[in-house]
């Protein structure tokens, strides 16, 4: 029903996507991306990118996980595309004026284990990156993270277990910040 | 069971994904060995804080008004291209690789390749002369066999005398029908 909605190009259902999934997908990329305009700007791509090619959902799919597919391809074309960027100034060496960048969770009343589990998290590839917040923020399984990454279950596994040992690597002491939790 | 093998299912036990039999054997390896009881219950807590900071964080992160509002203009400014017709009989059997034009490097270096190891037979000898391109006249006074190359050609080796009243040894390459 929704698909044929969608299908009809009627504007108001587009509308309706983007209010719905819009703030759950911006939840999720605010953790893959440096900058809170990064973050926005990925979300806008997502839905540009599922607007044009809505036509090509077949449904086998829930509505959500093909648009959470569609982010993470975003995320990682973005992030390629940084790559080259900074390769390209560094090879040329130019200086690019960049503003002093805020803090993404600034306006948190920042406890040590968030503020630490930030840090480590900028840290991690983004493919480690993402699977942290798979894992941890959607409460997938390991079938569900493997579905929607489109890689093996062992794959995700040893990603896992390397995100997961770089945090507590990071981190410290876990019992240390249990115990404050408490 | 083994500590490590356990170690390794724990996602999978967390999940729930084990069942039956195992799932017995996986409780009860949990109730005897220490290690891993501990593994578990760092892994969970470990867990529980992720996921409790990663929602925390998020739930102060709001999609800023304005981008709410431009997905109007968003819709807007996509343009729907209408679906192609699609002609069974025009389509590939077997659909196109996404990098064909890739299978044809080993092809172009292949060739490549053959004409330049045949390129060096071009050159057929070896001179200690100055200008050796600029012999016109040989005076074959000696004539040296040296061997044989390694690809069945004979080397012979010449003094010469040049028009211009240079003297020297060239190492001609020639082919046994030669």
């Amino acid at each position: 029903m929704m698909k044929n909605d969608l299908q009809d190009c009627d504007r108001q259902a587009l509308e309706a996507l983007f209010e719905e999934f819009g703030g759950k997908i911006y939840k999720s990329a605010i953790f893959l991306a440096d900058s809170r305009e990064e973050a926005e700007d990925i979300v806008q791509e997502t839905f540009m990118r599922a607007f044009r090619s809505i036509h090509k959902f077949n449904g086998r799919s829930t509505l959500y996980t093909w648009l959470y597919r569609i982010f993470l391809n975003v995320t990682h074309d973005l992030r390629r595309k940084k790559y080259i960027h900074e390769k390209f100034l560094s090879k040329y060496r130019i200086e690019e004026y960049t503003d002093p960048v805020e803090d993404l969770i600034n306006d948190l009343d920042k406890d040590t284990f968030t503020q630490s589990l930030q840090d480590a998290l900028k840290r991690q590839k983004l493919k480690h990156r993402e699977i942290i917040v798979l894992r941890f923020f959607e409460d997938l399984k390991l079938e569900e993270i493997a579905e929607r990454l489109n890689i093996s279950i062992g794959t995700v596994k040893s990603r896992l277990h390397i995100a997961l040992k770089k945090i507590k690597k990071s981190i410290g002491n876990i019992e240390q910040f249990a115990n404050t939790n408490d | 069971m083994k500590c490590k093998r356990i170690r390794n299912y724990m996602e999978e036990y967390l999940d729930g994904a084990i069942t039956g039999t195992k799932k017995n054997e996986f409780d009860k390896h949990l109730k005897d060995c220490t290690d891993c009881r501990k593994f578990l219950l760092e892994r969970q807590r470990l867990g529980e804080m992720l996921s409790g900071s990663l929602k925390k964080i998020s739930s102060n992160q709001e999609l800023s008004p304005e981008l709410l509002k431009s997905a109007s203009t968003l819709a807007e400014k996509v343009r729907f291209k209408p679906q192609r017709p699609r002609i069974p009989w025009l389509q590939p059997m077997v659909p196109w690789p996404k990098f064909a034009a890739l299978w044809f490097l080993p092809l172009i270096a292949l060739v490549l390749g053959i004409f330049l190891l045949q390129n060096n037979h071009h050159k057929n000898y070896v001179s200690d002369l100055h200008e050796p391109s600029q012999v016109s006249y040989l005076k074959l006074t000696t004539t040296h066999f040296v061997g044989t190359s390694p690809d069945n050609w004979i080397m012979k080796r010449v003094y010469v005398q040049t028009n211009n009243g240079e003297e020297g040894f060239l190492t001609l390459e020639l082919t046994k029908e030669m």
